[in-house]
Parts: C-alpha cells; sequence; structure tokens
C-alpha cells in the first residue's frame, strides 16, 4: 500500500477514509534493526558519519537501546515499546498521528500484537533485572565514581539504596574533619555500597520482588533520605579562619578537630545505645567508657575510626549489616545485647543474605 | 615577585608551556596562566562583555579566588585576590562586571566589590554553597545560591533575608542561570526548571536522561541565540545529555558518551566523570572537560566531536568560554574522583588558555 504523503505531514483530510496507508515512517525505515524507543538515531546522522572524516567522532548512539530494549525483532518493537512504556508523553504528541489502535488497521495483525504485549510485561522485568545485573557487575569493578544513585533506565526511578554522594562532599568532609575521621566514613560508605551493589549483581529472589514491586509503586523515589552528611558539614561544623601561610595542607585543619567533637553524634550503627565501645587509644574523638580490648581481633573491625561519625542513619534491620564497629570483650555476645533482627538471624534455620549478624552468637545458641 | 601574597611558588611565565621536566602536564601546548591556586580549582569564569578586555576569576579549594587580566597577547597579569574561610565551590560575575560573587563550603557566598577590593557577606546557609548565579532580570537583580543544605535562595545584595527561599527534596549539586531560564540539578538526579521572568518560579521538573548522579549542566540558546530552549547535563558516567525543554520532536533529545578510555573487547572501560560543560557564546557548540584530563569540544547540531584534546596527567575540574567565544580556559587539579589516595597536595595546579574561535566553529554548514 502506498503511504499517504499528506499523513505524513499531518495534513491527510481523509483521516481514517484515507485510501492510502496512514504508519509511521520510523518503524519502516528502521525496520530488522528493531530499535527500541531510546534510540536517537536518524537516517540524517547516518550519512554525516560515512562522509565525515570524524568518522570514529561522531557521536555513539545512546547503549541503552541494546540493554534494556533487545526485543522481539521486526517493525512492532517500536509501536510497542511506547504503548507498554512508562512516563514519556510524546506518544500523545499530535505530530506523529499515532495512535496505538490506528496503527494497524489489519485486524490479522492485532491478536498477534495483544500476544506480544503480554509477553512483553513480564520479559520487560526480565530486561529491568538482568540490566541491573549487569550494570552493578561493571560497577563493581571499580572504573567508576562508586558513590552515586542508579536506575536502570532514564526517566525511570532510583533503586533504593544507592544514595548520592558527590566528590566535593566526601572532600570537604576530608579538609573539615581530617584523615582519620574521613577515612572511617569512607571505608563505611565503601562497605554499604559494595554490600548493596552486590545484593543487586546476585539478585535472589526477595531482592527481585523488593526492586520491581518498589519500581511499580508510584512513591517517588529518594535513595539519599537515608544519609545523614548534612551533620558533616551542616550547622555547628565549620571551617575556622586559618592563617593563610602554610594553609597548603588540608590536614593542617586537623587541629580543629576536637572543635568538632561535641558535634559528633555517638556511632549510630546499632540500635542498641547502651553497648560499650572499646577506644582502642588513638581515637580521642569519642567519649564513651572504656572497656579492655582484649577481644579476639576477627570479630572487632580493623578501623577504630568507624566507631565515630556514621553517615547513614541507623535503620534497623537494613543496615544492621553495616554494624562493624561495636563488639562486646568475650567471645560470645550477651543475649541482651543483640538486637531483635539479629536473635531473629540466630534462631531462623538459616541465615538470609545480607542480614547476617555481624556479631557473635550468644552463648545460648551454641548450646 | 609573586603578586598573590600566600602563594611560595614565584610566578614566572611559562608562555608556550615548554617545561622541560614534567611531559604531560601541558601536551596542547595551550598557555599557562601564571601563578595558579595552590590547591585543586573548583570553577573558572570569565568577565561579561560590559567590561572592556577579558578578566578571568579562578576559585579553589586553598579558599581563595584569584582574579587575573588575560591580554590579547595570551600575557596573564595577576591581579587582585580574596580569601573565604573555606573552599570556593563556585564563582560568578555580575552583570557589569564590577561585582564578583563567590560561593564557599564555608556556608557563605560573598560580594567582592572589584573597584574596592572588598568584600562581604551577603548570603547565608546552613551547609556549604555549592552553586551561585547572578539573575538580572527586567524588573529585579539577585544572586541565586544553591547549597547542600538542599535550599536554593535569592538574595538581594543589600538585605541580610532573602529575597525567596525554594526547598529542594534534595542537595543541590550543579545549577545554571541564563534569562529568563534557569536549571537546577540535586542529588538522585532530581531535575528542576525554573522561570525568572518577574520572580523566580518553578516551571518544571524534568525526568533525568541519564542513569548515574549528575554533575554539571549548562543551558544552552536556540540557533539565533536568543532564547534559552535546553540544557547540557553531564554526569559521572562519561556521558552528556542534551534536552530540549520543549523538543518538537522526541529524538531531539539525546545523549552521548565521552570521557571514557578506549575499548578493546576483553577490557572493560574506564569511565570519567564529566567536570564541566561550556556552550561557546555565539556558535552553540559545547565543551565538556572531564576527569580522564581531556577536554572535548562537540557540536550537538551534527551530533559530532569537533575536536579532542590529549590527555594531562591530572584531571580537568572546570571550564570557562571568554564572552567573545575567543579564549578556552581549562583547569588541571584534581578533583577528588579517585578518592584522597591520589590527592597530592604538593602537585601544581595550572590554568591553561586556549584559542578556540576556529575549533569550535560548526562545520559542514548543511
Amino acid at each position: 500500500m502506498v503511504v499517504c504523503k499528506f499523513f505524513l505531514q499531518g495534513k491527510c483530510k481523509f483521516g481514517d477514509r484515507c485510501y492510502n496507508e496512514h504508519t509511521q515512517p520510523n518503524p519502516r525505515q528502521q525496520g530488522g534493526r528493531g530499535r527500541g524507543r531510546y534510540d536517537h538515531q536518524s537516517q540524517k546522522r547516518q550519512d554525516f558519519s560515512r562522509d565525515s572524516p570524524f568518522k570514529q567522532d561522531f557521536i555513539q548512539p545512546s547503549r541503552f537501546q541494546s540493554q534494556s530494549h533487545n526485543r522481539q525483532q521486526g517493525d512492532f518493537s517500536s509501536p510497542f515499546s511506547r504503548g507498554s512504556g512508562k512516563q514519556q508523553t510524546f506518544q500523545n504528541q499530535d505530530k506523529f498521528h499515532w495512535n496505538k489502535n490506528n496503527a494497524n488497521r489489519f485486524s490479522a495483525f492485532q491478536e498477534q500484537r495483544n500476544d506480544i504485549q503480554s509477553m512483553d510485561n513480564a520479559s520487560h522485568e526480565q530486561q529491568i533485572i538482568s540490566t541491573i545485573q549487569e550494570d552493578m557487575k561493571a560497577w563493581l569493578q571499580e572504573r567508576m565514581w562508586p558513590f552515586s544513585c542508579y536506575s536502570y533506565a532514564k526517566e525511570t526511578k532510583c533503586l533504593e539504596g544507592l544514595p548520592d554522594i558527590q566528590p566535593e562532599e566526601l572532600r570537604t568532609i576530608f579538609y573539615l574533619h581530617g584523615m582519620e575521621s574521613y577515612q572511617g566514613i569512607i571505608q563505611e560508605v565503601k562497605a554499604m555500597y559494595s554490600m548493596r551493589k552486590q545484593e543487586l549483581a546476585s539478585m535472589n529472589d526477595a531482592v527481585k520482588s523488593a526492586i520491581l514491586g518498589n519500581l511499580n509503586s508510584s512513591v517517588e523515589d529518594n535513595p539519599s533520605s537515608c544519609l545523614t552528611i548534612l551533620k558533616m558539614y551542616g550547622p555547628g561544623v565549620g571551617f575556622k579562619a586559618v592563617a593563610e601561610i602554610g594553609r597548603k595542607s588540608p590536614a593542617g585543619t586537623t587541629s580543629d578537630a576536637p572543635l568538632s567533637n561535641p558535634t559528633f553524634p555517638p556511632s549510630q550503627f546499632t540500635d542498641t545505645q547502651k553497648l560499650s565501645v572499646p577506644s582502642f587509644g588513638t581515637s580521642n574523638l569519642v567519649s564513651l567508657p572504656e572497656t579492655v580490648p582484649s577481644t579476639p581481633p576477627a570479630s572487632i573491625s580493623t578501623s577504630t575510626a568507624a566507631v565515630k561519625p556514621s553517615l547513614f542513619k541507623s535503620d534497623g534491620v537494613a543496615k544492621e549489616q553495616s554494624s562493624v564497629a561495636v563488639t562486646s570483650d568475650s567471645t560470645y555476645t550477651d543475649k541482651t545485647q543483640l538486637s531483635e533482627a539479629e536473635i531473629e538471624q540466630f534462631e531462623a534455620a538459616s541465615f538470609i543474605l545480607g542480614k547476617i549478624p555481624m556479631r557473635p552468637p550468644p552463648i545460648e545458641y551454641c548450646r | 615577585m609573586s603578586f598573590f601574597g600566600s602563594s611560595n611558588t614565584s610566578s614566572f611565565s611559562f608562555g608556550g608551556g615548554t617545561a622541560a621536566t614534567t611531559t604531560n602536564h601541558n601536551p596542547m601546548k595551550d598557555i599557562e596562566v601564571t601563578s595558579p591556586p595552590d590547591d585543586s580549582i573548583s570553577c573558572l569564569a570569565f568577565s561579561p562583555p560590559t567590561l572592556p578586555g577579558n578578566f578571568l576569576l579562578a576559585g579553589s579549594w586553598a579558599n581563595d579566588i584569584r582574579c587575573w587580566q588575560i591580554e590579547d597577547n595570551g600575557q596573564t597579569v595577576p591581579k587582585a585576590q580574596q580569601m573565604h574561610q573555606g573552599p570556593v565551590l563556585d564563582v560568578a560575575w555580575n552583570d557589569d562586571g564590577k561585582k564578583v560573587f563567590t560561593a564557599s563550603a564555608d556556608k557563605t557566598a560573598k560580594m567582592w566589590d572589584l573597584e574596592s577590593n572588598q568584600s562581604v557577606q551577603i548570603a547565608q546557609h546552613d551547609a556549604p554553597v555549592k552553586t551561585c548565579h547572578w539573575i538580572k532580570g527586567s524588573n529585579y537583580s539577585c544572586l541565586m545560591t544553591g547549597s547542600w543544605d538542599k535550599t536554593v535562595k535569592f538574595w538581594d545584595t543589600r538585605s541580610p533575608t532573602p529575597l525567596k527561599v525554594m526547598n529542594m527534596t534534595e542537595r543541590v549539586y550543579c545549577a545554571d542561570v541564563k534569562y529568563p531560564m534557569a536549571m537546577v540539578s540535586c542529588a538522585d538526579k532530581k531535575l528542576v526548571c525554573l522561570k525568572l521572568e518577574s520572580e523566580p518560579q518553578e516551571y518544571q521538573k524534568f525526568e533525568s536522561p541519564l542513569k548515574y548522579q549528575h554533575r554539571c549542566i549548562s543551558i544552552f540558546k536556540d540557533k539565533s541565540n536568543t532564547n534559552p530552549v535546553g540544557f547540557a547535563l553531564g554526569s559521572i558516567e562519561g556521558r552528556v545529555a542534551i534536552h530540549y525543554i520543549q523538543p518538537s520532536t522526541p529524538r531531539d533529545n539525546f545523549t552521548f558518551k565521552c570521557h571514557r578510555s578506549t575499548t578493546t573487547s576483553n577490557q572493560p572501560q574506564d569511565i570519567y566523570a564529566v567536570n564541566a560543560i561550556s556552550f561557546h557564546p555565539a556558535y552553540g557548540t559545547l565543551s565538556t572537560v572531564g576527569s580522564d584530563g581531556r577536554w572535548s569540544f562537540w557540536d550537538k547540531d551534527a551530533r559530532t566531536k569537533l575536536k579532542g584534546s590529549e590527555q594531562l596527567d591530572q584531571s580537568i575540574s572546570a571550564c570557562a568560554i571568554s564572552h567573545n567565544g575567543n579564549i578556552f580556559a581549562y583547569a588541571s587539579s584534581y578533583d577528588w574522583s579517585k578518592g584522597h589516595e591520589h590527592y597530592k597536595a604538593q602537585q601544581k595546579n595550572y590554568i591553561f588558555l586556549r584559542s578556540c574561535a576556529e575549533e569550535m566553529k560548526p562545520r559542514n554548514k548543511k
């Protein structure tokens, strides 16, 4: 059938009655390549690249289409991605004259389309999951800034559990608080991010359903709400006027560290504040009762600074695994000092990955 | 005869970057600015057209803002310096070029009167002030400051209370203003567009065209160079998104990859953050600088790369283009993209100037 040239201009006065075919030119021209809705290559750009001496310099197409839209081949992939897609409103634009119902007036294709669409929803979710897994695996190789939020595709919600931290924020904390505190914070932050990324990379069923549930809900994404980073450079913490000379090394400001002591909250890792925190002699930034650090080294985290300021709110179960800092002074933890979540884990038949308690079990469970 | 008192390095101009000791610090043989700051440079800004000649401002993590006069023969003359109590994170000129605004991690923004060489505090936040931009409207003028305390505030320089406070959902990471449009990007990839006509108001929230953290944003104008129509958004993922506020077709908006190491099939790519984007004032072409230590010029309409640089030995943390479009300035200093382990307090920081009028011109006019 001849494609109606007036329809292509947006001016066909016959509309549905038109003898010629009213179809979008794009799916036809791209037929076979099966690109999804994120493809922004135009014919024009392709031609340019052939002529241009900067062949390899031309802007590469977005990577998104290959990852998240490896769909059924053929012309139908394009209209479906618009139809089953999410927030974009472009499909409603008049200029396109494209309407899911009118795209094909041949009933023979109607049923086929429905099948593909329902298949699409399930495989769409599978696409999302595999995209997330691939991205996490690549990210764990540490060739990119690690402390960033993430969403599996553009114009979609951020995933939970991955807050956003800018390099300048960490640098400000370093300049404000000095090497020791900074290192502790970095350890904590790194551990938290890599734990979450590994969780997402391995994608067991619990994680999968949590992700999909969250993506489908209409709740606004706010992964950084668990951060308490404002405490590190916010009210009550500040730079003092320092002499201009010799200001070169930011470590020079550690002399100010005692000033910022009162603003450092005690460790927020655990729910139970009555735990006593061992101080290893070097840390003079937190004034908590000392205990005899005679514990076996294996059960204590290596960084003393991890005891001190935390960037994350203590959040019950989810953050329990980040409580690397605290321990008791015997091989077994006292049962009264364990949180509910930890007790649950010890009593369960097997540990849930990601919720394994960091402290040794009480002696009662070992008998 | 160091002009900037605190610096303990003498100021001798390298001219053409012919230093024999370090091979890679200036591979493009660009002009080095004399007496660069002692710590990483966070921001660069050229003077507006209302001021005769070209003046360059640089704010740094050494708590100072330095000003140079750039002469036509390429000579850079240090002119003046001001200090903050904390690292300077952003710098802006006002419209007549007589005042300079500086935003700092000491939670304040100051106004520096160049004629009297005095600076006064005019803004206060609860957390470091990350961005500052001057808004010259038809019936008002003010300074817009964005901070990690999740607010954007608008200040009349004469009053200690802000004209307006806008609460954002998250910490402000980057912003840009081209009257009558302003864009603010926050943590968790939040994007807000403001319109500034009679007073600053939120116009629209955008879904992010990127998957990872936003790093820098710059507004561009339409082909006739009169009205702002869209913005370029850079992320930590070596990707820039070009986004029109009201695209005529959805395919107007696109993203492109940049600042990544060359790939081989079995090796994963190194992905570097895009630290800053600047648009040429006349051509509409853009420049990007990244943590990989390279800068590039791009033509967004033809969707091609115009020029890429060799790799510098440090990341490039900031860039700026002069108001007449002749000079491209970029700062080579550590941007903390690899944490504190790679921070060397003794490493020299540089600002380079390049004549870019020819290189940034779009080619192949259709």
